[in-house]
């Protein structure tokens, strides 16, 4: 039941966000809390090709390959490369300063586009 | 912290005999720059940054250069009077003439008086403008680099970042502003305005102050200033346009292909900040736009509800003395969840048990259960408002659970119980209506003012603004802080726990995992440092490391005689571990997470 793809790395994340999803009641409700809307990743790799997933999390918590969930199109899409991707998940990026140096494209509402970020890297060290 | 900033303050006009000088020949520059296409600044920025004392000798040269006389000798050490000096007395020649031919007496005369009151040493027009300006508390430079700060000061500071220097001190530069040229204006107006209008009306209305406070000082020098006034007449229909540009600037923002040049990065980069913290906190009270927002109706706070105790079986129930016994237990290093158990019994025991309430938070916070810390401490400031130890432990919580408003307005609130005169201080001087990080960062400023020697500093206050500066991401500050408490409390494991957690967050893991390897010597059970180290090795892709510390933490919570796997699926431990069994490829060992195994059933394939 996988849904990354092995010629995109970082797409692994989606799997683990998959089965938080999945198995965290808690974890959905924050991020639906926090995220409120339909977002779509458009990874490109390093051949070139490009890969879209999707994240419901205006309201079931769906998350699988392509740019259109159940629910309709994605309120917010972001393009980056598969590289920057992993860079954002790991913690060694973030978005605001990969949006700056235009390596993070936005499509739509770029507040909305905030929010995720704290859904896709959740391992923070705490005061 | 208090330390970090004293320079700021001589080098402007107070102590340095120079600064007049600079001034002088920055009048001089901007009307030549009307005129003449204006020479490099390059003189002025040498002029900046040159020392603060100056010999005897050096005075009494410059002053015989200004007067009109050679310098006593050549060589004037970086000093190059003889350009300037030259250039000097062409302008003042130059200048004198037109505006001899060029207008009418009683304004050439104004201006001539004002000109010579600048340069004989008497404080004229101009000079008052720019000494009020720079007369500013020399301290508060330090905030200057936090996000509040620099909406409010931004429009002058943008210029000094755009023409001269990027560090310029934003008096220095408003000072400019009233005879500088349109292309200054040009600058800073679109992003900065944009940022503005993105941010809460309060900080609009304090632009437009200042924006307005700019444009009757302008017709005040108008007067004087003869030609002059034309351009900037034609400054300020140009601003009027950019208004409008404004606009259509703010609606730009949002696309993302906007590419934006680096100079505007760091303002940008606060804007950003501030609208997370701020915007996202509280998406709902933005939308209502309409009413002015005060900071008391947009602070969100976390909905944490009542504490809720566990149904298992509590050993401490029956013991009368279970404060105590918590209180022993913590300080013996025992494990959290029984000092937790301790001091549950205890408030079980009596409900109005304010120390009990607020040591129970505190433990559970280190036992990395923030929501039952939340619970604990907020119940604790319903008993007692002022609760210290509280305020301050429940400003981190909301730290940790990305509610930096609601933390700072506990912080406020630490502040004005322990330093009850700065803010009534403060008050006086009507810093109300400042954004909230910035007016509570400002009070802790004082308060750390009050003592800046190592010997009696007060930790607390450097802890406070190291939430301050962690919460707006100002993490090197953070770190200054955490280290100056650290240098008045090394055996505080929170302390050190702290500083790592900071680190961490500026991607500075390596530094990070041995402030936790510090927290965790001095007591072994801290459940939140042994976590925090594990996300650490995480993301230096240390997986197998990670896994065994976050299955140590895991031990941690077991109790002899009970079981307590409450949260066994939900924790933040849980959540990590299946995160870093993902990173590993081995979802089987996902599955035992999923299917509820022990903690000890990884004991076959991890050493921990």
């Amino acid at each position: 039941m996988s849904i990354s793809k092995p010629e995109f790395p970082a797409s692994k994340i989606f799997d683990v966000i998959k089965e938080q999803l999945g198995s965290d009641e808690v974890f959905k409700k924050k991020a639906i809390k926090q995220v409120n809307c339909i977002v779509a990743f458009n990874l490109k790799n390093k051949e070139g090709d490009t890969s879209s997933w999707f994240i419901d999390l205006k309201k079931s918590g769906e998350i699988g390959q392509g740019a259109t969930a159940s629910a309709g199109p994605a309120d917010v899409s972001l393009n980056l490369s598969d590289e920057h991707f992993s860079q954002l998940v790991n913690g060694k990026a973030n978005a605001q300063k990969l949006f700056m140096s235009g390596k993070l494209k936005v499509k739509g509402n770029v507040m909305k586009a905030a929010g995720i970020e704290g859904v896709l890297k959740q391992a923070k060290a705490k005061l | 912290m208090s330390f970090m900033n004293g320079g700021g303050g001589e080098c402007s006009t107070g102590a340095n005999p120079l600064a007049q000088f600079t001034k002088h020949s920055a009048i001089d520059r901007s009307l030549q720059h009307e005129r003449f296409q204006g020479g490099s600044p390059s003189s002025m920025m040498s002029m900046r940054s040159t020392p603060t004392e100056m010999s005897q000798h050096d005075r009494e040269a410059m002053d015989s250069f200004l007067n009109g006389g050679q310098p006593q000798q050549a060589n004037l050490g970086a000093f190059v009077f003889e350009n300037m000096h030259q250039e000097l007395s062409h302008i003042n020649s130059h200048e004198r003439e037109t505006y001899m031919e060029q207008h009418t007496p009683s304004h050439s005369t104004e201006w001539v008086d004002d000109f010579h009151g600048g340069s004989g040493g008497e404080v004229a027009n101009w000079d008052q403008e720019f000494n009020r300006k720079v007369s500013t508390p020399p301290l508060s430079t330090m905030n200057r680099n936090s996000p509040g700060s620099n909406m409010i000061m931004s429009r002058p500071g943008g210029f000094g970042g755009s023409r001269f220097m990027p560090s310029v001190r934003p008096t220095y530069a408003g000072g400019m502003m009233n005879n500088s040229g349109p292309h200054m204006a040009m600058h800073t107006g679109p992003l900065m305005s944009s940022s503005t209008a993105t941010h809460a009306n309060v900080t609009e209305d304090h632009w437009q102050n200042q924006f307005s406070q700019f444009e009757g000082v302008d017709i005040v020098s108008d007067k004087g200033k003869g030609k002059v006034s034309e351009v900037e007449t034609a400054t300020q229909d140009q601003d009027q346009g950019l208004k409008l540009q404004d606009e259509e600037e703010i609606q730009d923002l949002s696309d993302p292909t906007l590419d934006l040049e680096d100079d505007y990065k760091d303002h940008f980069d606060q804007v950003w900040s501030n609208m997370k913290g701020q915007l996202l906190d509280n998406i709902d009270g933005w939308k209502d736009h309409d009413e002015v927002p005060t900071w008391e109706n947009t602070i969100a706070k976390p909905v944490v509800g009542d504490y809720e105790f566990d149904d298992t079986e509590n050993i401490y129930m029956d013991k009368p003395d279970a404060f105590t016994i918590g209180c022993q237990l913590m300080d013996s290093g025992a494990k959290l969840s029984e000092a937790v158990l301790a001091f549950e019994a205890a408030v079980q025991q009596n409900p109005e048990h304010v120390e009990a309430w607020s040591r129970l938070g505190a433990a559970q916070s280190q036992n990395e259960k923030e929501e039952l810390a939340m619970r604990a401490l907020e119940k604790c400031l319903t008993l007692d408002p002022g609760n210290l130890a509280a305020l301050l432990n429940l400003s981190v919580s909301y730290t940790n659970e990305g509610y930096e408003n609601a933390a700072y307005s506990q912080l406020e609130k630490w502040i004005s119980t322990k330093y009850p005169h700065i803010v009534e201080q403060a008050e006086q001087e009507n810093k109300a209506r400042m954004d909230i990080h910035e007016r509570v960062t400002d009070l802790f400023i004082q308060a750390a003012l009050l003592s800046p020697e190592v010997a009696n500093m007060d930790a607390d206050v450097q802890i406070g603004l190291g939430v301050l500066f962690y919460g707006s991401s100002d993490y090197d500050k953070a770190i200054d802080c955490f280290n100056a408490a650290l240098s008045v409390r090394p055996d505080d494991p929170l302390l050190w726990n702290r500083l790592g957690a900071t680190l961490a967050n500026s991607q500075r893991s390596e530094e990070a995992i041995s402030a936790y390897y510090k927290a965790l010597d001095l007591r072994p059970s801290f459940v939140r440092a042994r976590y925090n180290l594990g996300v650490s090795c995480v993301n230096i892709g240390c997986y197998q490391e990670a896994v065994q510390h976050l299955l140590g933490a895991l031990s941690m919570y077991r109790v002899d005689g009970l079981q307590d796997d409450n949260d066994f699926q939900n924790g933040n431990l849980y959540v990590t571990l299946k995160r870093v069994f993902m990173a590993m490829d081995r979802p089987d060992l996902v599955e035992k997470v999923n299917s509820g195994a022990d903690v000890e059933a990884y004991r076959n394939e991890f050493d921990f």
